[in-house]
Parts: structure tokens; C-alpha cells; sequence
């Protein structure tokens, strides 16, 4: 005759909330952790701005020379035009790098001065406005009413209109590495987590514990204090690349809005659950950190699994393969908010692989539980996956 | 308060059977000793009674209802291998562990602040636990087991590895707990503390219990006509010309003699006095340690021969009777 199951699988929400703040203090009172956090702020930023100030190389200076700026036209996206006054001033420009190139009128003729490091950008701008220059000479030799063409051309209303289902590169890549980035943080934290366990077990406070914490409480409150610890690191980090964003660039930014983050947020919990769970039960494993690598390997790869999915899928969401693996947990964990942050998938799919994604963490948290509760208090040599399920 | 019962409590670990339907009653107001040779099955009986352990078969009772998870936060324990956080300061982790057995966190405090007075780590309150002498983060693991004013103490050898000090600290501690009417039970391979501090022991051998009751009522029937005598020059054979010995048995310097059906200690006297100088005569009562081995590693038995749970048990000076207790 056994024992009511009530003492093992007990769930109290203040004792979880005791374990919760413990392990939160644990981890974020610590100097290490702010000079971490402090350090991971300080360092994105810089990314941010050191990649902007190299990437980001500006526009390219194309001197017009002997004509007035307003004959080239309107100058190309990334071109900024100057004037100058001759062939000597041209070239002077240009060789002392004052100007990628230059376009230089001597009477009917256009002269393109360049170096032989002038970038491609500098050279098709200098050809167009040599080209637009040439065309607006024909049109005044031909007598043609300037004005009037274009009032004509701006009759057309040249209007842009997007077709299909095809989303824009940058807004997928962005949308993309950001889940992958805060996807990755599950394989971290859940190393942080499996350590967490083996250091309980390492130290024997766990028998102590469990004296008062179902394995349930002390599991759900550990994992969610090391969750937060996490999320602040990756919210520090975020904000770190939206405050560096914002000041070197004052066009809008291409990450996804506030709505997307926040389906991407709950659909990362939901997945980061399933896998803390593992990873906790994989900790609960081995009595020493030591001996933790080889039972974290299996929940590894399976964690890695879906972000390199999702890399793929992001070359191509409308990929048929998807469609369907979407649905699949835990790959869905990270395809639907990818979808969902660049609009191509709606509410009923995400409804139901969210309800799948839901089922498969319950699995994974009441089989975690029932391994850990049955390993954690095996010391010596590692339990094995079957052992521990078996007892 | 109430008794705390192990019912039948049966556990196994892969092929090992750990605990065969064991049986035990802890008392209130009594501190029973818990003695067995290692792997019998104590630190198991431990931790299923504290909860952190499931059975396989039987339950855990206190008074006359099954404990719930909630009860057992009414129970100060304190495992065989020693636990804590090493980089929580003790005060943190005292106040901590209160919390956790349901106090409130002034409550909890205030418990702290008694508990580490009364053991004597006021000094160490915040310090880490990790940087304390392995002697005073044993007073600390004390005291983490009875911040929470327990109703019930299961303690784990809880006296290995104690200096002196510490375990006159930890005895009146116990006694002062039992006093209060609390059941206190507590396991030690330390046969003479258990003797000198508990009101009953419970000898527990392959997962079963072997005997259980107080010292006088463990004690076998046949030793109490046992006598001790030690004579001067006299060889380890000389009982055996003597009337009122039965049988004798070499023991200590001298010999351990059983008086013959009707015969006295004068008659042995007056025959022993015959073959030299007597140094010593006394009434011989066995100690726990030699109980304990009698019943554990018995000479002339094979140890599955004793090891049948009703053999024990049907020496009715040798084990009490649960409902008693529970009544």
C-alpha cells in the first residue's frame, strides 16, 4: 500500500515563490552578475556602433565640374554632388580623395574622373549624372519645354504597389536573428540550470530541501529563477541594440514591433520550459559537474535542433517543408514566431501548434520530474535516462 | 503530540532490497535510538518518514492518520550527508529553511536569531557557510532542522563528527526536545550515546527491524542470571568444577559465568573463592554494542536464519508492542 501521492506531487504556490526568489537573489545579487550585465550592455552597444561607423560607410562625394549642379538632375540614392570649377579642380579632388570621382564638362563633352580605388557605388552615381547631364543637353538643343515634361512625367503618378507573400530580406533577417539569438539563450541558461541541479546534489542541500519541497516546487521554482536571470541579461542586451541603433541611424528600424516581440517572448517561454526541464533532469543525472557534459549532449542537440531550422527557413518561409513543420514541437517553438513577426502566419496555426508546443512541455515537465525526483538523490556514478525513468 | 509510525514499509532500489516491511513506533516525549550495520536500511526508514522518499509498500503515520506533505513541514530532519548552501551566509540560510517549513520571515528570523544562540554560532551568523569549521556547519545543520520548532526530529547520525562539546550541546538539545513531548528519533553507530541518551532502541538489520524496546527489555532473557566474576590467578576454566555454574564464557579479564537452576551468587561465591583472590564479582547486564552484535552477527545462527523478520519479533521481551504506543 503505497502513500498518498500527495506528498511528492504537492504544488504550493508560496513555496515555489520562497525557491523562485532564493535562486534569483542567487544569481543577480552577485558582483559578477551585475559586472556581467554592466560589461554585456556596454560591449553590444559598442557592437552596434562600431559596426554602424564601419559598415555603414555613407554617401559617395561626385564633384560635377564647369556645369551647375541642377544640369546632372537629381543626384542617385548614396551620392552627394559638389561643384567645382574645372578639369584641375576635378582631378585635385579626386586625387586628394575630396571626391570619389568627378564628372567634368568641357564644352559638349563630359569627362568621368575617378581613381582606381573608387568604389562601384561612386562610379554608376558619376555615370548617371554624366549621363543625366548629356540627356538634358539633348533635350535643350532639341528645344524641348523642360517644365513641361516634367509636370507630364509627374502626371503618371508613378506609384509602388508589393505583391505576393514574399517578405523583404532585411525585415526576415531581422526577425530572424533575433530568434535565433534569444532561442541560443536556451541552450545557456539551460546548461546554467542543469549546473544549478548538480550543484544542489553536489552539496547535499537537496535531501534537505525535499524534506519540505515536493521535487516539483524546487524544479519549477529553480528553472523560473534562472529563466529571469536570463531574460534580464537578454532585455539588457536588446535594449543595448535599440539605444545604439536609435543614435546612429535615424531611419526606422527594421526589428520586428512591439506585438511580435511579445508572441516571440510567450512562444519562447513556452519552449524554454520544455527544455529546462530537460535540462534539470539531465543535471539531476550526475553528482558531479565534471560528469555533467556527457548527459547535457542529447538535450543540446535537440535544443539546437530548431534554431538551425529555423536558420534554414529563414532563406525561405514559404518553403512547403515549413507548412508542415511548423506544426512539430519543438521546432515550432521557433518557426511560428518567425512567421508570425514578419506576418505569414495567422492566428488558428499559431493557436494549434501552441497547443501542441503546450502538450509536449507538460510531457517533458512530468517526465522531468519523475526522473528527477527518482536521480536526485543518487550519488556516485551518473544514472542513466532509462534508470532514472524505471525506478 | 503524537506518535510518528513507519508502517510496513517496504523499498527497493534496482535489485536491492533496501526495506522489508519495517515496522517502527517513535514515540512523543521518548528519543529512540535507531542502530544497524551500514546499508540496513536506516537512512531509507529516514527519508521516507521525512517525505523524500516514496515507498514501494507500507505508510507513515503520525498519530492516526497518513502524513500529508503539509505535516511534514512540521519535521525537523537532518540527513546523514550533510547539506547546505556553502555560499549562503548562515543567517540568510537559517531564515531561508524557517520560511520554507512555513514560518513567516519575522517568525523565521527571530527563530534564526534563538537557534544560533542556543547552539552557539551567534559569532557566524554571517558568515558563509562554506567558510565555517566542519564542527560548527554541523551546529548549523542542527539548527537548520529545528529553526521551525518541529513537532517531530528524525536526525541522521546526527553526532558524527562532533567534538565533545558539541555533542553534550546536541544531547541536551534532544533531551530538551523530547521533555517538550516531541518523538525523537535518531540513528549513530555511537552504541554507547544511544545507550546513555535514548529511551529505546530499535535495531534495524536488512531492512527489517530486529528488535526494538528499552534497554532492559532488550536484553535477553537468558542473560539476567549472568554474573562477571574475575579471580587472580585462576584459569578461563575454573566454572566448570562449580555446582552453581551452568555454563561460562571468557569475557573481558574474567570469565562471564550462568547460574545453575536454584543457585545464588553466594553459592557462586564460596565455590569461586576456591581458586584464588576475587577481584571483581557483579551482575553482568549486557551493554547495547554487545546486544547489537548479538543480533546483527550472531555467533552460533547464520544470518538468514536471524534475519527472518518473525524471528525477533517472537521474543516477546524484545520488541514492544505498536499498539501501545499508538494508544
Amino acid at each position: 500500500m503505497k502513500r498518498p501521492g500527495s506528498r511528492q506531487h504537492t504544488l504550493r504556490p508560496t513555496r515555489v515563490r520562497l525557491v523562485y526568489t532564493r535562486e534569483l537573489r542567487a544569481r543577480m545579487c552577485t558582483r559578477g552578475y551585475v559586472v556581467g550585465l554592466a560589461l554585456l550592455s556596454l560591449v553590444t552597444f559598442g557592437l552596434v556602433m562600431g559596426f554602424s561607423m564601419l559598415g555603414g560607410t555613407g554617401d559617395s562625394t561626385v564633384a560635377v565640374c564647369g556645369a551647375p549642379a541642377e544640369s546632372t538632375g537629381t543626384a542617385p540614392p548614396g551620392i552627394r554632388v559638389t561643384s567645382c570649377d574645372g578639369m584641375t579642380d576635378g582631378r585635385k579632388l579626386v586625387e586628394n580623395k575630396d571626391a570619389d570621382a568627378a564628372v567634368v564638362v568641357t564644352g559638349n563633352r563630359a569627362t568621368l574622373l575617378s581613381r582606381a580605388d573608387t568604389g562601384d557605388q561612386a562610379k554608376a552615381g558619376a555615370e548617371a549624372l554624366a549621363t543625366s547631364w548629356a540627356g538634358h543637353q539633348a533635350l535643350l538643343r532639341q528645344d524641348v519645354d523642360l517644365q513641361r515634361l516634367e509636370r507630364d512625367t509627374a502626371a503618371a503618378e508613378l506609384t509602388t504597389v508589393t505583391v505576393g507573400k514574399s517578405v523583404g530580406t532585411l525585415q526576415l533577417g531581422a526577425a530572424a536573428t533575433l530568434i535565433i539569438v534569444l532561442f541560443t539563450q536556451i541552450v545557456n541558461q539551460g546548461s546554467v540550470i542543469a549546473q544549478g541541479v548538480v550543484e544542489e546534489k553536489s552539496t547535499r542541500v537537496v535531501e534537505v530541501l525535499l524534506a519540505t519541497l515536493t521535487p516539483l516546487e524546487l524544479l519549477m521554482g529553480k528553472v523560473a529563477g534562472i529563466i529571469t536571470a536570463g531574460m534580464v541579461q537578454v532585455a539588457t542586451m536588446l535594449g543595448a541594440v535599440v539605444c545604439g541603433q536609435a543614435l546612429v541611424s535615424d531611419t526606422s528600424t527594421e526589428l520586428p514591433g512591439a506585438q511580435a516581440l511579445v508572441v516571440t517572448v510567450l512562444w519562447f517561454l513556452l519552449t524554454f520550459a520544455l527544455f529546462a526541464s530537460l535540462y534539470a533532469a539531465a543535471g539531476s543525472l550526475v553528482s558531479r559537474p565534471e560528469d555533467l557534459q556527457g548527459v547535457l549532449t542529447p538535450v543540446m542537440l535537440l535544443a539546437l535542433a530548431p534554431v538551425g531550422t529555423a536558420t534554414a527557413a529563414a532563406t525561405d518561409l514559404s518553403a512547403s517543408w515549413i507548412s508542415v513543420v511548423q506544426y512539430i514541437p519543438p521546432f515550432s517553438g521557433l518557426l511560428m514566431p518567425l512567421k508570425a513577426s514578419v506576418g505569414t502566419a495567422n492566428l488558428p496555426e499559431q493557436l494549434i501548434a501552441a497547443a501542441l508546443l503546450l502538450a509536449a512541455t507538460v510531457c517533458c515537465i512530468t517526465l522531468a520530474a519523475r526522473i528527477y525526483s527518482n536521480s536526485v538523490l543518487r550519488v556516485g556514478a551518473p544514472v542513466r535516462w532509462r534508470q532514472a525513468l524505471a525506478a | 503530540m503524537k506518535p510518528l509510525m513507519l508502517e510496513g514499509l517496504s523499498k527497493r532500489f534496482g535489485s536491492q532490497q533496501a526495506l522489508e516491511k519495517l515496522t517502527l513506533a517513535v514515540r512523543p516525549g521518548e528519543i529512540t535510538g535507531f542502530v544497524g550495520g551500514n546499508g540496513a536500511g536506516k537512512t531509507t526508514a529516514m527519508r521516507i518518514g521525512v517525505g523524500v522518499l516514496e515507498p514501494d509498500e507500507g505508510r507513515v503515520l503520525w498519530g492516526d492518520a497518513p502524513v500529508t506533505r503539509a505535516e511534514t513541514e512540521r519535521f525537523g530532519y537532518m540527513p546523514e550527508e550533510r547539506g547546505l548552501y556553502p555560499k549562503m551566509t548562515v543567517a540568510r540560510q537559517l531564515t531561508y529553511l524557517g520560511e520554507l517549513h512555513g514560518l513567516s520571515r519575522a517568525e523565521a528570523r527571530d527563530a534564526m536569531v534563538r537557534w544560533t544562540e542556543r547552539l552557539r554560532i551567534t559569532q557566524h551568523r554571517d558568515k558563509r557557510v562554506a567558510t565555517l569549521s566542519l564542527g560548527n556547519q554541523q551546529r548549523v545543520q542542527l539548527a537548520a532542522a529545528l529553526v521551525h520548532d518541529p513537532d517531530v526530529l528524525l536526525l541522521d547520525e546526527p553526532f558524527s563528527g562532533l567534538d565533545p562539546l558539541a555533542v553534550d550541546d546536541m544531547s541536551e538539545v534532544l533531551r530538551t526536545k523530547a521533555e517538550q513531548g516531541v518523538p525523537v528519533l535518531f540513528s549513530s553507530h555511537q552504541l554507547d550515546l544511544v545507550e546513555q541518551l535514548c529511551d529505546r532502541v530499535a535495531i534495524v538489520r536488512a531492512g527489517r527491524l530486529a528488535a526494538c524496546g528499552t534497554h532492559q527489555e532488550l536484553r535477553p532473557a537468558d542473560s539476567r542470571g549472568q554474573v562477571y566474576v574475575e579471580i587472580d590467578g585462576a584459569g578461563g576454566d575454573w566454572p566448570a568444577d562449580c555446582a552453581a555454574a551452568a555454563a561460562h564464557r571468557a569475557h573481558e579479564q574474567g570469565v562471564l559465568v550462568d547460574l545453575a537452576a536454584g543457585r545464588t551468587e553466594n553459592d557462586l561465591l564460596a565455590q569461586a573463592a576456591r581458586h584464588g583472590t576475587i577481584r571483581q564479582m557483579r551482575r553482568h547486564e549486557p551493554s547495547l554494542a554487545e546486544l547489537f552484535r548479538d543480533l546483527v552477527e550472531p555467533a552460533d545462527d547464520p544470518p538468514t536464519d536471524r534475519g527472518e523478520p518473525d524471528a525477533p519479533a517472537s521474543d516477546p521481551a524484545r520488541t514492544s508492542d505498536l499498539d501501545k504506543v499508538s494508544a
